[in-house]
C-alpha cells in the first residue's frame, strides 16, 4: 500500500511541478520511451555433496530477481520508474529484498541553467567519498536517494548541486526518522571554461568541493560494556566534507580528493568518536603504445551511512574507491578484495605496453603486455591514552598517523597479462597472478586451521580460434595453487559461438586439492544463449561454487548451489 | 564580477551547511545506574541467534550475559543455534572442528519462520525496536531494546516448579507452570516451555581463531509443548489462575544438572512475548 502511495505522490508531484503536462494535448508526439529489463531465475536442486537438501531449500525451489525500468522523455522533461521483484530473492541476496513494487521513480526537468529532479535519483560528488548513490544489480545494491535534487549551471564551467532526501533501505517505508535525512551541496569549477584566458591552455584544471550532512533524531544510546551501561551522546547531524582537483596537462592527468568526516559513532566502528579521513589520488599518463597509471588511498574510519545501526552494504552515503584490479576469469575471482571502510592504506600501479607489429618483440601481429600491482595494508592504530584500549566504545577509539602503514597485509595482487594475436584466426590472452588474501579481514572468516591469510598463484590461458567469420571457438585453461583454504583448483572452458546470435559453452572448476577428500568436487556448468537484437536469453545448468563477488570494492557472498539458471536481458 | 559572486555564494552556502554538523565533546558517554525491578516490571526474553562458526557471536553472548547480570532475574537469554553458522561439519566437512550439532527442530523452526539469515542477531521480547518491519537487530541495539522492555509494567505473574526423575535408563522432566494475567488482554496467547542447557564445552570461532574449549550457555535444546507453545487464553480475566503440567523425556546426552526450563507467554499471532520465567530443571 505504501509503495502505491509513493508512486501516487510521485505522479502528483509531476503534475504539480510541471502543470503543462496535465493539459498537454499530445503526450506522444516528439516523445521517446526507452527502457531495459532483466530477469534472473534459478531452479535450485538438492545437491548432497554441496550440503544442499530439501530441508535447506525449504520448498523455495524457484527464485527470481527481476526488474524493468522505463524512461519517458518529452522535450526538457523526463520521467521514469523501475519495477522490481524478488520472489523470493536468489540465494546470496539479502532475504529482506523479498517483495515487489516500484522502489524507484522520478520526474526531471532540465534546461541550460537548471535541472530539477523529484523522486529517486543517483548522484555522485567528485569521486564519491562524500556522496555517491548508485545501483549495482549483481550485488543487490541500491542506495538511491528519494527526495529533491537541484543542479544549477549559472555560467559555463560552474555547476552547483544540492540534494535532500532519504535513502532506500530494501522495501522499508520511511516514517518518524527510521533512518537519516541526507542533505548535500557540491560545487564544481572548471577553470578553463570560467576564465577565457585559460580556454586554449594545455593545462586544464577543475576544482570542486562538497558538504554532506546526515540527520538522525536520536541524541543518546545505551550500550552495555563490561558490567555497566554507557549512555553515549550521539551527534544528530554527522557531516562529511572535502575538496578535490583534477589537473590535466597533455598526456598527464592527476586527480586527488580529500574527505573529512566529523564524529560518527556507529555499529560499524563500534561507537567510537574519532573523526574520519579519506584521501584518494590517481595519476595517469598515456601515449601511443604506453599507458601508466598510479593510484593510492588512505582510509580512516570512513564508513558513512544514513542509519548508524546498519552494518551491511545498505544506506551507504559515500563510496570509498577501489584500487585493486577486478579480474574476470573464474579462478582469478576466487579471492577478490573488498574495501575496508574502517581503515586501510593502499597503492596500485599499472603499466600497459603495446608492442608494434613487425617489431622484435611484437612479431608480425604485435603484442600487448599489461603489468599490475596493488597492495592494501592496515592503518596504524595506537591507544588514545593509557586507560582505554584501541577501539573501545564510548571513546575516541584510537590515534593514527596520516599515511602510516600498518603491519597487517589485507591484500596484494601482482599480475601480468599478455595479449597476442598469432594470426588472423588465432588469438590468445595469457595471465599470471600472485595474490595474498587476508580472508579474516575481507570475509570475516578465518581459515579452517585458524590462520587468516591465503597465498595463491593463478595461471590462465585463453585462446580463441576464429574458424570462420561467423564461427569461433574459445578455450580457457586455468589453475590456482595454494596451500591454504580449499587448496588447489583447475578449471577449463570451451565456448562455441555462432555470431551474432548463438553461444554454447561447457565449463568445469575442479577443487582437486581440497584437504578434505569428500570436498574434492567438480563444478560443471553447461550454458547456451541466444541474442536477438538487444535481447539476450541464456540458460545454464550446473553447480555454482561458494564465493564472494565484488564490484568496485563492494562485495556480496554467493553460496554454493546447483540447478538451472535462466537469464533474460533486453533494452528498448 | 559574476564569477566572483557565484564563487562567494557557494562559499557562503557551504558555511551555512557547516552548521549541519554536531560536534560531541568528551566525555562521550556517562554511566547509567541500572536497577532491575522484578516486582512491578516485565520480565524480558532476549533471543540470541547464533552459531559455532560465527566469529562475532561470542561477543554477542557476552553482551547477553552482561544484560542478564545487569537486570538480574528480569532478563533471560535463549541462544538459538540455527542456520548457516550452526551447520556442523559432520554433514559438510568444510573444516575439521565443528562436529556438534546444536540445532534442533525448535531452533530451525523459529529461525526459518523469522527468516534469520545472519548471525549474530537477536530480538527482545520479539517486539519491534527502532524498526517497523523487523524484530531482529544487531547487537548494538540490544541494550536499548532491553532497556525499553524492562521499564514496561508487568502484564502477568508466572511461577514454575520442575523435577527430574531417572527411572532405569529414562530421564523425565516434570514441569508445572502457573500464571495469571494482570490485565485483561486482547488476542490469543500461548505458553511456550523450552529447555536450555548451560556450560557445554566445544569449539567456537572467536574472532580469527577457533577456541576449542569455548563454553556455550543458554543453549536452546527444544520446546516441550510445541514450537509455539499451547494456547492459554480460555478466560479473558485477571482472576483465573492457569495451570499447566508437562512431562517429557529428556535426551540422555543432556546433563540434567545444567538444564534450565524457560517458560514464556507469547501472543499466538504476533509472537510478541509478554512475560518469561527461568528455573533450573532440578
Amino acid at each position: 500500500m505504501k509503495k502505491n502511495q509513493n508512486f501516487f505522490w510521485g505522479l502528483i508531484t509531476t503534475l504539480f511541478l510541471f502543470p503543462s503536462i496535465a493539459t498537454a494535448q499530445d503526450l506522444i508526439k516528439g516523445s521517446e520511451v526507452h527502457g531495459n529489463t532483466q530477469l534472473d531465475a534459478i531452479y535450485y536442486l538438492p545437491d548432497a555433496k554441496l550440503g544442499i537438501t530439501d530441508t535447506t531449500l525449504d520448498g523455495r525451489l524457484i527464485r527470481m530477481n527481476g526488474y524493468t525500468e522505463v524512461n519517458y522523455t518529452l522535450g526538457n522533461f523526463t520521467a521514469g520508474m523501475r519495477f522490481e521483484a524478488y520472489l523470493p530473492p536468489l540465494l546470496g541476496y539479502d532475504a529482506k529484498n523479498e517483495g515487489l513494487g516500484v522502489p524507484y521513480w522520478y520526474v526531471n526537468y532540465k534546461n541550460e541553467f537548471l535541472e530539477v529532479t523529484a523522486g529517486n535519483f543517483y548522484e555522485q560528488f567528485g569521486y564519491g567519498m562524500m556522496l555517491r548513490t548508485y545501483q549495482e544489480w549483481t550485488l543487490g545494491f541500491d542506495n538511491s536517494i528519494r527526495g529533491l535534487r537541484v543542479k544549477v549551471t549559472p555560467i559555463k564551467g560552474i555547476t552547483f548541486k544540492g540534494v535532500y532526501g532519504i535513502q532506500r533501505f530494501y522495501w522499508d517505508p520511511y516514517n518518524n526518522n527510521t533512518r537519516g535525512i541526507v542533505k548535500g551541496f557540491d560545487a564544481d569549477f572548471y577553470l578553463n571554461d570560467i576564465f577565457p584566458s585559460m580556454a586554449d591552455s594545455k593545462v586544464k584544471l577543475t576544482l570542486g568541493g562538497s558538504f554532506v550532512s546526515n540527520f538522525q533524531k536520536d541524541k543518546t544510546k545505551d550500550y552495555a560494556a563490561g558490567n555497566q551501561i554507557l549512555v553515549m551522546k550521539l551527534p544528530q547531524n554527522v557531516a562529511n566534507y572535502g575538496g578535490r582537483f583534477n589537473l590535466n596537462i597533455g598526456d598527464f592527468n592527476w586527480f586527488a580528493e580529500y574527505a573529512h568526516k566529523v564524529n560518527d559513532p556507529s555499529s560499524v566502528n563500534k561507537y567510537i568518536y574519532k573523526d574520519g579521513n579519506g584521501v584518494f589520488t590517481s595519476l595517469s599518463y598515456s601515449t601511443k603504445g604506453l599507458g601508466l597509471s598510479l593510484m593510492s588511498k588512505w582510509i580512516d574510519n570512513m564508513s558513512y551511512k544514513s542509519d548508524r545501526t546498519i552494518t551491511n552494504n545498505m544506506v551507504d552515503i559515500n563510496y570509498l574507491p577501489a584500487i585493486t584490479k577486478e579480474h574476470t576469469y573464474a579462478l582469478a575471482t576466487m579471492y577478490p578484495y573488498a574495501t575496508q571502510a574502517k581503515g586501510e592504506i593502499g597503492i596500485s600501479g599499472t603499466v600497459t605496453f603495446h608492442l608494434k607489429k613487425n617489431s622484435a618483440l611484437g612479431g608480425k601481429t604485435g603484442m600487448t603486455i599489461a603489468a599490475n600491482f596493488s597492495q592494501v595494508n592496515s592503518i596504524i592504530r595506537n591507544p588514545v591514552n593509557d586507560i582505554d584500549t584501541v577501539g573501545q566504545p564510548g571513546t575516541l577509539g584510537y590515534k593514527t598517523k596520516v599515511f602510516g602503514i600498518g603491519n597487517e597485509v589485507y591484500y596484494q595482487d601482482a599480475n601480468l597479462e599478455i595479449t597476442k594475436k598469432f594470426s588472423k584466426k588465432w588469438k590468445g590472452i595469457f595471465t599470471y597472478l600472485y595474490q595474498t588474501y587476508n580472508k579474516w579481514i575481507v570475509e570475516a572468516h578465518a581459515l579452517p586451521d585458524g590462520s587468516t591469510t591465503v597465498y595463491a598463484q593463478i595461471g590462465v590461458a585463453d585462446v580463441t580460434w576464429n574458424i570462420t567469420k561467423k564461427h569461433s571457438l574459445r578455450g580457457e585453461l586455468q589453475g590456482l595453487w595454494t596451500k591454504q583454504d580449499k587448496g588447489n583448483w583447475v578449471a577449463g572452458l570451451v565456448e562455441f559461438t555462432i555470431a551474432p546470435q548463438w553461444f554454447f559453452s561447457v565449463q568445469d572448476q575442479y577443487n582437486y586439492g581440497n584437504p578434505t577428500t569428500a570436498l574434492r568436487l567438480h563444478y560443471f556448468l553447461f550454458s547456451a544463449g541466444y541474442t536477438y537484437n538487444s535481447t539476450r536469453v541464456a540458460l545454464s545448468y550446473g553447480r555454482q561454487r561458494e564465493g564472494v563477488i565484488c564490484v568496485g570494492g563492494v562485495c556480496r557472498y554467493v553460496p554454493a548451489s546447483s540447478g538451472f539458471t535462466l537469464t533474460l536481458t533486453s533494452s528498448f | 564580477m559574476k564569477r566572483t559572486t557565484y564563487f562567494l555564494l557557494s562559499v557562503l552556502l557551504t558555511s551555512a551547511l557547516l552548521h549541519s554538523c554536531t560536534k560531541i565533546e568528551a566525555p562521550y558517554a556517562t554511566t547509567k545506574e541500572v536497577k532491575a525491578d522484578t516486582t512491578n516490571n516485565r520480565w524480558v526474553l532476549l533471543e540470541d541467534y547464533t552459531g559455532m562458526k560465527c566469529q562475532n557471536c561470542p561477543e554477542a553472548a557476552i553482551l547477553g550475559k552482561t544484560l542478564e547480570k545487569l537486570y538480574e532475574n528480569q532478563v533471560y537469554v535463549i541462544a538459538v543455534h540455527a542456520g548457516y553458522f550452526a551447520y556442523p561439519d559432520s554433514l559438510s566437512p568444510s573444516s575439521p572442528f565443528y562436529r556438534q550439532d546444536f540445532r534442533n527442530p525448535t531452533s530451525n523452526t523459529w529461525s526459518s519462520t523469522f527468516n534469520v539469515k545472519t548471525n549474530p542477531v537477536g530480538n527482545v521480547n520479539r517486539v519491534y525496536y527502532n524498526s517497523s518491519t523487523d524484530i531482529f537487530m544487531q547487537t548494538s541495539e540490544w541494550t536499548g531494546a532491553v532497556g525499553a522492555q524492562v521499564k514496561l509494567p508487568k502484564a502477568a505473574v508466572i511461577s514454575m516448579h520442575n523435577n527430574v526423575t531417572i527411572t532405569g535408563g529414562d530421564t523425565t522432566l516434570s514441569s508445572s507452570v502457573q500464571l495469571r494475567f494482570l490485565k485483561k488482554f486482547q488476542g490469543s496467547y500461548n505458553l511456550c516451555v523450552c529447555i536450555v542447557e548451560d556450560s557445554i564445552v566445544g569449539p567456537q570461532q572467536v574472532g580469527a581463531t577457533v577456541k576449542m574449549d569455548y563454553v556455550f550457555n543458554d543453549l536452546l535444546r527444544g520446546s516441550i509443548n510445541g514450537f509455539w507453545g499451547e494456547n492459554i487464553t480460555s478466560a479473558n480475566d485477571t482472576v483465573t489462575v492457569i495451570k499447566k503440567d508437562y512431562t517429557s523425556r529428556l535426551s540422555g546426552k543432556w546433563r540434567t544438572n545444567h538444564l534450565r526450563v524457560i517458560a514464556f507467554i507469547q501472543n499466538a499471532d504476533t509472537k510478541q512475548v509478554l512475560h518469561v520465567i527461568s528455573k533450573n530443571a532440578k
